[in-house]
């Protein structure tokens, strides 16, 4: 009894209390944002027509506080549009995937600026915290907060639940279906999502193959799957049929399956990968029908 | 590689986590012998500009239950690292050998994990079945055959249908030793070769694109038995 006893407590000792969370976090140190200037590797970069004026780019920044913190936290964020429109635009608030930052987002967020022509509506990006130029740390927590500073902020600037469009693309997808599924500051009127995750249970069991819980490798409690349930609001969903990352029948797919709200619309692009959804949809198409659904649902 | 959320951790650690070890036992030890053992390596991924097989290691012990049955037990000890402890319970029997030396076993596991963090429990069952031939005055041995986990859940997360339930990884390696109690192994086998290594974002190196090669590598102390002992003699195998 004594040997099993040290045994166990021989092995208790051992197991350390490391995680992976923060090795999921794909950052850069950058020291400025250059957006159009940007030399590092990108997605897609658009022509001249898809230019945006100085004078609507604002680059500012907001303080985020999550739950269990005692201090804020600087939050870098960058809004395409006339701030003095927020009033009566229409806003996309544009969650960002896991890759570096918003300069490698900037081609992707005036493409959205183009949805439904040059400017028609508002687009605010913003970095979580860690990432960017952003402070702090990445957290699941603290990526919600973030979002919902952002919509403090617009919501300051005039904006309201009705005008508010959350885009999620990629690990954005997190942010932009809790905070539709549970309104903070803004209720979204509307969600997209592009190339979603279901949970990060279901990336698990993707890449192992066994039923495996996702608590082995990560405390994130990240469940699209679930959460996409309490969404009441419209909803639109892109994905690539060869997303080499998010298995679009376990992930996409799935997630459209749990939706149960007043309206959806899918969009299962052919041959597209996890970033390349824009540039195989082609550009025109990709506003054409991002814009049909924000204006006629 | 852009973009891609848990991607390199998550997918190596939970696609290989089943198969981060050789073949526990192919010979049994002799009766009342003891034996610890520990080994590394598994699935060969590319990384960095180059190839290597990721690191997973384990430590062991075997103990000769009978002359042609041995039990062992092994713990995980990367899967320790993050707060899960893995370990894997089994028997090793011989079923025959042959005059000229040729012999079959087969290892009957049970794989137990659970993590600190929320006490997630899983239980896989395994089963190993090898043929292995002796050289070396009986110091050494090569050996063929594989090793199969079993799934025994019906679903998995947001009630998807499990779709894979037989894991099968046929291997063949290599254990030699010389006249003292430590003897050394290297096994490749090549993991779930029927299931598709895509989409994902490692880049498994494998024939077709499936499944992965797996390279590894131990090392086993043998205690001399007790009849032994008496005499002064050693085995080496």
């Amino acid at each position: 009894m004594k040997k099993i006893s040290l045994s166990l407590f021989f092995l208790l000792a051992l197991v350390s209390c490391q995680r992976l969370d923060q090795n999921l976090y794909n950052l850069e140190v950058i020291t400025a944002y250059k957006l159009d200037a940007y030399e590092g590797d990108q997605d897609f970069v658009l022509g001249n027509d898809y230019n945006i004026p100085d004078s609507l780019i604002l680059k500012f920044s907001v303080n985020s506080q999550a739950p269990d913190e005692s201090t804020p936290t600087r939050i870098e964020a960058i809004y395409i549009g006339d701030v003095n429109q927020i009033a009566t635009d229409t806003v996309i608030l544009y969650c960002h995937g896991n890759y570096k930052h918003m300069d490698f987002y900037w081609q992707r967020a005036k493409l959205l600026a183009h949805t439904g022509g040059k400017m028609r509506y508002g687009v605010l990006m913003f970095d979580y915290r860690g990432y960017g130029l952003s402070q702090g740390t990445p957290s699941e927590a603290g990526m919600y907060a973030d979002a919902d500073a952002c919509m403090q902020w617009l919501r300051d600037h005039g904006l309201t639940s009705e005008r508010l469009v959350v885009y999620g693309f990629s690990l954005g997808s997190a942010p932009a279906t809790e905070l539709s599924a549970h309104p903070r500051s803004l209720r979204p009127s509307k969600l997209m999502l592009e190339a979603p995750f279901a949970s990060a249970e279901a990336l698990v069991t993707d890449g192992g193959q066994l039923n495996m819980p996702a608590s082995y490798f990560t405390n994130l409690e990240i469940d699209n799957a679930e959460e996409i349930k309490a969404v009441q609001q419209p909803f639109f969903i892109i994905h690539g049929t060869n997303d080499q990352s998010h298995n679009i029948e376990t992930h996409g797919k799935l997630i459209l399956q749990h939706y149960q709200g007043v309206y959806s619309e899918s969009h299962w692009i052919e041959g597209a990968g996890h970033s390349t959804v824009p540039v195989t949809t082609r550009f025109s198409e990709y506003n054409r029908i991002l814009h049909e659904f924000i204006s006629q649902h | 590689m852009k973009q891609v959320f848990f991607c390199v951790v998550i997918f190596v650690l939970s696609m290989l986590f089943t198969q981060c070890a050789p073949s526990r036992m192919v010979k049994p030890l002799e009766e009342k012998q003891h034996a610890i053992t520990a080994n590394v390596g598994g699935p060969l991924i590319g990384f960095a500009g180059t190839v290597i097989p990721v690191p997973f290691t384990a430590l062991g012990y075997g103990y000769g239950l009978r002359a042609n049955t041995t039990i062992f037990a092994n713990l995980h000890t990367t899967s320790l690292l993050y707060g899960v402890i893995q370990t894997d319970l089994g028997v090793c029997r011989n079923f025959k050998t042959w005059d000229n030396g040729l012999a079959i076993s087969s290892n009957l596991v049970a794989n137990l994990s659970v993590d600190k963090w929320q006490g997630n429990f899983r239980f896989w069952p395994q089963l190993d079945v090898n043929v292995y031939k002796p050289f070396h005055e009986k110091k050494s041995f090569w050996y063929a055959g594989f090793d199969s986990w079993y799934e025994l859940a019906r679903y998995r997360a947001h009630d998807y249908r499990q779709p894979v339930h037989v894991f099968l990884n046929p291997h063949a390696g290599l254990q030699w030793g010389k006249k003292t109690h430590w003897s050394y192994q290297f096994e490749t086998k090549w993991l779930i070769p029927y299931i598709k290594n895509t989409p994902n974002q490692i880049k498994y190196k494998a024939p077709g694109g499936n499944g992965a090669i797996g390279i590894y590598f131990g090392v086993t102390y043998r205690f001399a038995p007790k009849s032994q002992e008496v005499h002064s003699t050693t085995q080496a195998y």
